[in-house]
């Protein structure tokens, strides 16, 4: 792809978050009067690299989602600042706003809600190319074709609509559509958790391929922690609105520093019945707290199986943990994540590489 | 281990009185008859022969589940694995008998339950045996559960239905299934509405009325899809710790292949309507005999293999329905297919080098087959 449109990057992180917040007002009674805020995303700093690919991870209502859109200003974040290529998102004019979106794009979960039924194909494609004036007549159907090429897909698809394709075709559809305006980062929000096991396969490839092929930045919110280590050099783990864990992921998976990766960890299930009956699973304790009313101190230590293992520690309860660094590029909110570190509990080994059962 | 995954041990084991309310002589005849340990005669709980229900639409005559065959024991947790589409749902509602007809209508085969062929009773008689004696869980508890009425009242009107309890015998049992199936406070609950739980509270409300018959059979399509991982696994928990406990059969549908690796002694995978491979866990998981399933457990990156590299995909979707192929159905996403794929059905044939009771419906693992 060309890459002219792109200015030169210059050094430093292609997208940047600093202490940004997402809250929502909590309205009630008969005048509709403020009555609190989820705080969806509550002061959240994490940098992503041109090229690189930052996974996040964490229960639902843990503000991954709303953390990705608001980095692309698709929401508007309550504070903090969300900067790409170095610019305040905040401070740019609409027009210049509308200049950089072509940048940044969005691909969705839901392969089904996320295109307009009654446009075909080739026009939800063309649209983003004709708004941001890109190309137009025989130059804007060839570069529809191109597109849907790249994807995947047969051009002659251009002329159908949206209803005549299965869920993994629906999905290479809205990435050949956030493709259209060349961007340089796409946050992909769970782009595959609504799509059948064996089209998984495939659109995670495609997105791996484009990469590659197109330089392309991501952000990848997904609840599947197994295809998250696939695609990512870097993951978060976030939690009640914060981020608990960041690191680099060979790290993260094989030594999670914080209580909460290794829960997750934990519960995923492997599809080897000789490692589900080895391992020895953490559950965690009822569900995720209200986001409008986080406990105090550290907001996981509600569910912690460390928390109860060390007997309770007071700070737990009464001092929030800052992001701090436990080890080569790796970073955990956690008064305890030593001990976290030490602790064999949610990392998964191989059936091969552990001794078998022995009794 | 931490947490309310187990469920605790002072809440009551349910010990069913007399099916004395059950108005129906046949009724009466079929409950009683059902779940007599002495008759077993070595027969399976459930035995699925040659099942085919087909949907008839505008469109053709879709053929969801087609002979499908399978044995499920007693106390034994099986599980059926597939895509969407595959059938494997359709076959869970047409063995309980709930598929809506129209369109749909289940074709052929037999159902034996307990020594019944439940295909041949009357649909009274069935709606009797469903309360009573299986039990289900479904991906969505809000669209299971009423909720416009306390959760007490649900578990307690199904007990109170099936099992002839008086009123506060019944509400007794509703909090004892409540705190069996691990829900905190349980007699301050009964009166809450299913929107006051969370979602996998409500899964747990849900369990606790499939179970509040004390069934023979649990059928649990998808139970914890909906649900994020950490409930996932407080939930599966709960199902294995409560089918071992009360020796409840499972029929655990799912198209998470680690589910079932974890919770089921043999599977079943299904694709395109058909039972493709069958087998204990071990070898369905270590030497599978089908290459769809073989392409599945590959498809997906897993967190007990290092990753790197591209994933094996399986290119293509599924077929459709309507007028399927007869020959095997995989073959035109199949990597080994050769000239005999297209031209002769494959049956489900043992496979008996690799491991008892192991089938599979594929040419090319056949005895002289070319899939090493």
């Amino acid at each position: 792809m060309d890459p002219v449109t792109h200015p030169a990057g210059a050094a430093g992180p292609l997208v940047e978050a600093d202490g940004l917040m997402v809250h929502f007002p909590i309205l009630g009674g008969i005048l509709q009067r403020r009555r609190g805020s989820v705080r969806a995303v509550d002061g959240v700093s994490l940098s992503i690299q041109r090229g690189e690919t930052v996974g996040l991870v964490g229960e639902s209502g843990c503000g991954k989602s709303t953390l990705g859109r608001a980095m692309i200003k698709l929401r508007e974040p309550t504070g903090g600042s969300a900067r790409f290529d170095g610019r305040d998102l905040a401070r740019l004019s609409a027009r210049e706003l509308r200049r950089l979106r072509r940048r940044m794009q969005i691909i969705f979960q839901d392969p089904y809600g996320s295109l307009d039924p009654r446009m075909s194909v080739g026009d939800i494609v063309a649209e983003p190319i004709q708004t941001h004036r890109l190309a137009s007549g025989r130059a804007k159907h060839e570069r529809v074709r191109e597109l849907l090429r790249l994807v995947g897909l047969d051009p002659v698809f251009a002329a159908r609509y949206p209803h005549e394709f299965s869920g993994g075709q629906r999905q290479r559809i809205g990435v050949a559509r956030a493709l259209a305006v060349e961007p340089e980062f796409i946050v992909c929000d769970e782009p595959i958790s609504a799509l059948d096991v064996s089209i998984q396969g495939q659109v995670l490839n495609l997105l791996i391929d484009l990469r590659r092929e197109l330089g392309l930045t991501y952000l990848f919110i997904a609840h599947d922690l197994a295809v998250v280590r696939h695609v990512s050099d870097r993951v978060g783990v976030m939690y009640l609105g914060r981020l608990v864990e960041i690191g680099a992921s060979r790290r993260v998976y094989a030594l999670p520093a914080h209580p909460d990766t290794r829960a997750l960890l934990s519960a995923v299930p492997v599809a080897d019945p000789a490692v589900e009956r080895r391992r020895r699973r953490v559950i965690l304790a009822g569900d995720v707290p209200s986001p409008a009313n986080p406990p105090p101190g550290c907001r996981f230590h509600t569910r912690c199986w460390l928390y109860e293992r060390l007997g309770r520690p007071e700070n737990c309860r009464t001092v929030e943990p800052e992001l701090r660094p436990v080890g080569a590029d790796q970073r955990a909110a956690c008064h305890y994540a030593e001990a976290a570190l030490t602790s064999d509990v949610g990392v998964v080994r191989p059936a091969d590489a552990a001794p078998r059962d022995a009794h | 281990m931490s947490g309310d995954g187990g469920a605790p041990a002072t809440a009551a084991e349910p010990r069913l009185p007399e099916a004395a309310h059950i108005s129906t002589p046949e009724g009466r005849r079929l409950v009683a008859q059902i779940g007599d340990e002495a008759d077993r005669h070595g027969r399976k709980l459930l035995e699925v022969r040659n099942l085919s229900t087909q949907f008839f639409t505008p469109d053709g005559v879709v053929h969801a589940v087609d002979e499908v065959d399978f044995d499920l024991d007693y106390g034994e947790t099986l599980g059926l694995v597939g895509e969407s589409g595959c059938g494997k749902s359709v076959t869970a509602l047409s063995i309980a008998r709930l598929v809506a007809e129209p369109p749909g209508r289940i074709v052929g085969g037999e159902v034996v339950f307990d020594g019944i062929d439940l295909l041949r009773l009357s649909s009274e008689e069935m709606r009797l045996l469903r309360g009573r004696r299986i039990g289900f869980v479904f991906q969505d508890p809000m669209s299971s559960l009423n909720p416009t009425m306390t959760v007490g009242r649900q578990i307690s009107e199904s007990a109170a239905a099936h099992l002839g309890l008086s009123r506060p015998a019944a509400s007794t049992r509703a909090a004892d299934l409540l705190s069996m199936v691990g829900i905190p406070r349980p007699a301050d609950r009964l009166g809450d509405y299913p929107h006051q739980f969370s979602g996998g509270m409500r899964q747990r409300v849900m369990i606790a009325i499939a179970l509040a018959c004390d069934p023979m059979l649990l059928i649990a399509d998808e139970p914890t899809t909906a649900l994020d991982v950490t409930v996932q696994a407080q939930i599966m928990e709960l199902l294995r710790s409560l089918s071992e406990r009360l020796r409840t059969a499972v029929l655990l549908i799912t198209h998470d292949l680690g589910i079932a690796a974890g919770m089921c002694q043999r599977v079943c995978v299904m694709y395109a309507g058909r039972i493709v491979e069958r087998g204990l866990v071990d070898d369905i998981f270590g030497r599978p005999r089908m290459p769809y399933t073989r392409a599945l457990l590959d498809s997906r990156p897993r967190l007990d293999v290092e990753p790197g590299g591209r994933l094996r995909t399986i290119e293509g979707f599924p077929p459709d329905l309507v007028d399927p192929r007869p020959a095997c159905r995989f073959a035109p996403r199949c990597a080994h297919r050769r000239a005999v794929c297209d031209e002769a059905k494959p049956d489900l044939t043992p496979r008996p080098a690799d491991g008892e009771g192991h089938a599979a419906r594929c040419w090319g693992t056949e005895a002289g087959g070319w899939i090493p």
